[in-house]
Parts: C-alpha cells; sequence; structure tokens
C-alpha cells in the first residue's frame, strides 16, 4: 500500500495535513474508546486531546508499517486512560450534548429516548471486562472485521472470536435483567 | 427471531452516533498542530543536547555533595557568657600543615583569658616563633 506508506512517512515527519488527516480518522473512534469505558463525555474529550499530542510526539519513533498504525494509535489511548488520575474535567461536554451531536435537531422526546438508549449502551459496555470492551467497541462500535480487531489489540483470532461469544452471552444476560426490570 | 448480532448492533447502534462536539473537534485539531502549546506547562519538554545535560547533572550532583558534607566546624554555645548564651564557630580540628587557621569568635574578652585557646587566632608564624 503505497499510499498508506505515504501517509504514514508525512505523519512521522509531521505534515499538517497528514495529521489533520488523522485527526479526522481518529477523533471519533477515540472519543467513543474513552466514553465507553467511564461515560463521562467531558473528560473523553480531554483525553482524546491528549492523546493526540501524544501522538504526535510518538508517531517518529513508531515501528512497523501502516498496517500497524491503529493499533498505535489503540495503544496510545490505552497509556492515556491509565493516567486517568492526571484528568481534570471541564464539565463543559455533557452526555446529552454529545447525544445532541448525533442528531442535531432532535425532538424533547427524542432527546429524551436518545439519551436513555445512549446510557443502556454505555451500561452493556462498561460492564464487560477491559479486553472485551476493547473486542466489542472496534467490532460492534467501529464495525471492524475480526482480522482487523484482532492485529488492532494484537490478539489471536481465536482469542477476539471466544471474548465476542462470551461478551455476547453476559450481554443478553444483562438486557434480560434490564427488560424485566423495565 | 432476531440474530444475537443484530441485538448487539441494535444495542450498541447509539455509541456508534456519538461524536465529538464541534469544540471538541477544535480541541483535537489544536493538541495535534500545536502538541507543545496543547501540553500544560509542567508536561511540556525540551530538548538539551547530551553534553550539556551530563555537565549540568555533574554540577548539580557536586553542589549537593558539597552542601552535605559534614561539616568541619561545630557550634559551640559559651558556658561563659550570662544571659542568653552566644553560640561559637570553632574550628575543631587544626590542619597539621602550617596554615593560617582562623576561626569567628562572638564572645567578651573575658573569656579569652579564662582559657579557651581554641577561639585564638592561632597563626603559624605565632606558633612557630614561640
Amino acid at each position: 500500500m503505497p499510499d498508506a506508506d505515504t501517509y504514514l512517512a508525512e505523519l512521522k515527519r509531521g505534515t499538517p495535513a497528514a495529521v489533520e488527516r488523522l485527526v479526522g480518522e481518529y477523533e471519533g473512534p477515540l472519543f467513543r474508546y474513552f466514553l465507553a469505558i467511564h461515560g463521562d463525555a467531558a473528560l473523553a474529550g480531554d483525553q482524546s486531546a491528549d492523546a493526540f499530542v501524544e501522538l504526535v510526539r510518538a508517531l517518529p519513533k513508531m515501528r512497523g508499517g501502516s498496517e500497524k498504525l491503529r493499533g498505535f494509535v489503540y495503544a496510545i489511548a490505552k497509556n492515556i486512560e491509565r493516567r486517568r488520575w492526571r484528568q481534570r474535567p471541564t464539565g463543559e461536554h455533557t452526555l446529552d450534548a454529545v447525544a445532541a451531536t448525533a442528531c442535531p435537531h432532535p425532538s424533547p422526546e427524542r432527546s429524551a429516548e436518545q439519551n436513555e438508549s445512549l446510557q443502556l449502551a454505555l451500561k452493556a459496555i462498561q460492564s464487560l471486562d477491559p479486553t472485551t470492551r476493547n473486542i466489542f467497541l472496534l467490532r460492534f462500535v467501529e464495525q471492524l472485521s475480526i482480522n482487523e480487531v484482532a492485529t488492532t489489540l494484537d490478539l489471536a483470532v481465536g482469542t477476539v472470536k471466544s471474548r465476542i461469544h462470551r461478551g455476547r452471552q453476559e450481554l443478553q444476560t444483562l438486557l434480560a435483567t434490564s427488560e424485566e426490570e423495565a | 427471531m432476531k440474530e444475537p448480532s443484530d441485538e448487539l448492533n441494535e444495542l450498541l447502534a447509539p455509541l456508534r452516533e456519538v461524536e465529538p462536539t464541534a469544540a471538541m473537534r477544535a480541541a483535537n485539531r489544536r493538541a495535534a498542530l500545536e502538541p507543545e502549546k496543547a501540553m500544560p506547562w509542567w508536561r511540556r519538554s525540551i530538548s538539551v543536547p547530551v553534553p550539556v545535560a551530563l555537565a549540568t547533572a555533574a554540577a548539580l550532583l557536586l553542589a549537593v555533595t558539597l552542601a552535605l558534607r559534614p561539616d568541619d566546624r561545630v557550634m559551640r554555645a559559651d558556658p561563659s557568657t550570662t544571659g542568653s548564651s552566644v553560640a561559637v564557630a570553632v574550628s575543631r580540628q587544626r590542619p597539621t600543615t602550617p596554615v593560617g587557621s582562623w576561626s569567628v569568635q562572638h564572645s567578651y574578652l573575658g573569656h579569652l583569658q579564662s582559657g579557651a585557646p581554641d577561639l585564638v587566632h592561632t597563626s603559624p608564624l605565632i606558633r612557630g616563633s614561640s
């Protein structure tokens, strides 16, 4: 993939156009990654910005070709999440605000419904262990193939499949419980 | 009947639609294009040539060693003074080589007569002639 390799080379040199492209590609996934862990939209926003700072600084030292880029981005995100205690959320962006971004002009009923289903999705994904949660995020939220998920998280394909199977059972139990409660 | 994957997709669909706000997007661009400015000052870094870094580290080490070295002067309270005691720095170890030894003296003249030879300036020239 000469185009992807050129893109990576430009990223390593810090070319503004390439950096802009990187931000465009990963700001959504990174934001959702952090949001899925703790559900705090303000903190997820701050962490995304921090992840880009780290990425730009670390990219020149990255080893491997363009196929490793996504894995590198998520490895940085994982490190940022480990340092969460350093973050001070500004409180500017609530979950309502990010839910409204998905649908810019919702009716009050639609907004409440949207927020409720987002809360349920977050509750579901937060109930999973960290590795399974990352697999679910990449597979069912970012819609990557099982092979891409395995490469990104540096896991065996078999591990990804078994985790999906187990996680699915856990989520079905959770769904059944919440339906009973409703 | 729904497939398990469909159910999962449906459950996680709201999360798929979530996007960062415009302010967050702007912050991301600022952070990526000017990473140094985006960081708080205490997390910023500067590049320093290795020789400069080594010299600075060596100077710092030397300064700390000198500061922590046991002092050869002791602070001694003068027993002959009345009222508040006056601390006097006295040279405890006399050099064996004929080098002038000096000490700071904060005492009354009477104290010198009552036998405190440590406190008197003794020049090697004077010692040699006596």
